[in-house]
């Protein structure tokens, strides 16, 4: 979280340009704070930046920057913000919760650093759980279940629980999961931050694949190896992008 | 013996009650996570709910079974009224699940106010 204190007025918001024509998502003056007594602590201040879809960017900073915020405020599991926020030219800043959900479960996948699998399932399960929330008929499930599987060359694996796979296999079943619906946009909070190198690599070459067959992949790094797999990096620091 | 037989659906109740809140308390990341890919708020209140009344049932089908045998064993003491009276089975268990029901109804309010984002911060 970003130390830097603001006065209890923040400046006063540019006017907001229209959001760009062909971009997945345009953020227009976005700010995130907490307040602290008569204060406010800012962790995202007036962030503007389009993305168009098919890109592979790297939000890069240091710690405390902003940037898995800025990545759960475009994944929509955070709407404590202001500013405007477009996303497929939708007004999500104008959208209730229920229509972000909508729009959240058809177009977005997530994958997190600690695979975030759930113990009690098996590989198989884990997969299904997206999908069991997506109006989707159980036969259709395991038809897409199984072409996962099989897509990720982990067959074997589905009856197996998280804690029977090596770290780099619970970071693949995790990509697996977020790509099963079929989403336009990937957002990874460091996703290799727990993996040794090698699968790391094998994870980041998987995140290339699905970007060359047009998935929008937005990453949280701190590797400057992993940030060369994308075609633009976005530098954060207490805040604001300092850099792109 | 009607007041201990309150006071024992009570102290079942604060059972069922505390049970299920550490159970929320410890699924906190599971549902974050489960929100994070998909689920809604009602989604997380069924599931919630599900595992709480669950448990209950289970209790009930328990204690059912455990009844009818310590009736048969009582009943040459009993008077006036049947080792195994179904009635009064069936009575005690309605009232038990919705009591239960009752008291999973806090846990699962908490649930569903759950920020998946702090929840996906908590270990």
């Amino acid at each position: 979280m970003a130390l830097f204190r603001s006065s209890p007025q923040p400046a006063a918001a540019q006017p907001s340009e229209a959001p760009a024509v062909d971009a997945l998502i345009s953020l227009r003056n976005i700010e995130k704070s907490y307040a602290h007594g008569a204060s406010r602590t800012f962790v995202l201040r007036r962030i503007n930046v389009d993305i168009k879809e098919g890109e592979f960017v790297s939000v890069m900073g240091p710690s405390g920057a902003g940037k898995s915020t800025l990545l759960h405020m475009i994944g929509m599991h955070d709407s404590a913000w202001t500013g405007e926020y477009y996303f497929l030219d939708q007004p999500v800043h104008r959208l209730g919760a229920k229509e972000r959900q909508k729009l959240h479960k058809q177009y977005v996948g997530f994958v997190f650093q600690s695979y975030h699998l759930l113990d009690h399932l098996t590989v198989y399960e884990n997969l299904e759980i997206p999908l069991s929330y997506r109006d989707i008929k159980k036969s259709e499930r395991e038809s897409l279940v199984c072409d996962v599987l099989d897509r990720f060359a982990i067959v074997g694996k589905k009856d197996l629980y998280p804690n029977q796979l090596s770290g780099g296999q619970q970071q693949l079943v995790a990509v697996a999961r977020a790509v099963i619906s079929s989403p336009k946009l990937i957002l990874a909070d460091e996703p290799t931050g727990n993996l040794h190198s090698s699968q790391g690599r094998e994870i980041m070459e998987l995140f290339k694949r699905l970007n060359d067959a047009g998935t929008t992949i937005i990453q949280v790094t701190h590797s400057e190896t992993n940030a060369s797999y994308g075609s633009r990096v976005i530098q954060l620091r207490d805040g604001w992008i300092v850099d792109e | 013996m009607g007041l201990f037989a309150a006071v024992a659906l009570a102290l079942a109740l604060v059972g069922v009650y505390g049970v299920l809140s550490y159970a929320v308390a410890q699924r906190t990341s599971e549902i974050g996570v489960r929100m994070a890919l998909g689920a809604t708020r009602a989604d997380v209140l069924r599931l919630v709910l599900v595992d709480g009344l669950r448990m209950v049932g289970v209790g009930a089908v328990i204690g059912v079974a455990g009844a009818a045998v310590a009736g048969r064993a009582m009943r040459t003491l009993l008077f006036g009224v049947g080792a195994v009276d179904l009635l009064t089975l069936g009575a005690t268990v309605a009232l038990l699940l919705g009591a239960a029901a009752i008291a999973c109804a806090a846990p699962a309010r908490r649930a569903i106010r759950i920020d998946p984002v702090e929840a996906l911060r908590y270990e």
